[in-house]
């Protein structure tokens, strides 16, 4: 990320806060459909994050140890497990499953 | 994580921090990953102040995409922001400068203590411990983040690579434990991986968004029912 790059980010972010902090709160209803669908978009690209960052690299579809150490954190986010131990078990069965040789 | 707020403790709002931490030095250690230098690093962690935002600006570049479209990304992740902020704006009475501090340090977990707590000044008091222990874990684990990763050399033997998807689901999980999000999540996951051979970079992300249509349309409520007949 670049100065620039991170001025737009910084800039863009900043309007999408003060347009809920400011014009939003208390016009807008929270159970609207307009409010759902402004609530979606974010999880479907934090979803599509999370699958092409575990089963892709670059442009190729890619099945490797990753997919073992998100599937074991996944799991630890599910029962709710510290963040700290999320972290640690990603890391730590993926660099396992890399170091017993697997891609 | 503590989902419940009246018997907040210490210890969970201490707990809250340290998960922010991990999520810090996890972040900061892939934007140095992609080549960011430090500086605009821990620039962004306190201007943008969005871990997730910089993960999908991250995962666009990653994926050989351009600036642009890894901008548009981290900003479509970091509207959740707007959303947060809005839903505390009339919560407790606020002057100008609190309504600042409060939307730019704003985050899942202080937001749900503030709504549901019994009346405004608790709500208040829980939204600033939080989002403070919170903000100062960020801060902190990543200036971490900025220096692991100047040192370590090969990200993928220790993981790194499968530690963001995980850090990113962890920071939205609460959001997915309804139908109409968990819907959503798992089109746009499909969607995205499928078109990642034959989209040009960065544009499966942006496709994917248009999960959220499809995901509108379903009713909200728990993800765990009897699965009987629709």
């Amino acid at each position: 990320m670049s100065w620039a790059a991170l001025a737009i980010f910084t800039v863009g972010n900043i309007i999408t806060r003060a347009l809920g902090m400011f014009a939003l709160g208390g016009r807008v209803k929270p159970d609207s459909p307009l409010t759902k669908l402004m609530a979606l978009v974010p999880i479907a690209v934090v979803a599509a994050v999370f699958a092409v960052q575990t089963f892709s690299s670059r442009d190729e579809i890619v099945f490797d140890s990753r997919i073992l150490g998100v599937a074991a954190a996944s799991l630890a986010v599910w029962r709710k497990a510290p963040m700290v131990v999320v972290v640690l078990v990603a890391a730590g069965v993926t660099g396992g499953a890399r170091a017993l040789g697997l891609p | 994580m503590s989902e419940t707020t009246h018997g907040l403790r210490t210890a969970d709002i201490v707990a809250l921090g340290a998960a922010s931490l991990a999520v810090g030095v996890t972040v900061s250690a892939i934007m140095v990953d992609i080549g960011t230098s430090g500086a605009v690093v821990m620039a962004a962690t306190v201007t943008a102040f969005s871990g997730s935002g910089e993960l999908a600006y991250a995962a666009v570049i990653l994926s050989g995409g351009s600036t642009a479209a890894a901008l548009v990304s981290a900003l479509l992740v970091s509207s959740r922001f707007g959303l947060l902020a809005m839903s505390i704006a009339n919560r407790w009475p606020m002057p100008v400068w609190e309504r600042i501090a409060a939307m730019q340090i704003s985050g899942e977990p202080a937001v749900a203590a503030a709504i549901t707590a019994k009346d405004p000044a608790t709500a208040r008091r829980l939204y600033w411990q939080i989002a403070l222990s919170m903000a100062v874990g960020w801060v902190v684990g990543s200036a971490l983040g900025v220096a692991l990763g100047n040192v370590i050399g090969d990200t993928k033997a220790i993981g790194l690579d499968a530690v963001f998807p995980a850090v990113l689901l962890g920071t939205v999980a609460a959001a997915l434990r309804s139908r109409d999000s968990a819907v959503t999540a798992a089109l746009a996951g499909v969607v995205a991986v499928v078109l990642v051979p034959i989209a040009p970079a960065g544009i499966p992300f942006l496709v994917a968004a248009l999960a959220a249509g499809v995901g509108a349309k379903v009713k909200a409520g728990p993800l765990r029912r009897p699965r009987a007949a629709r």
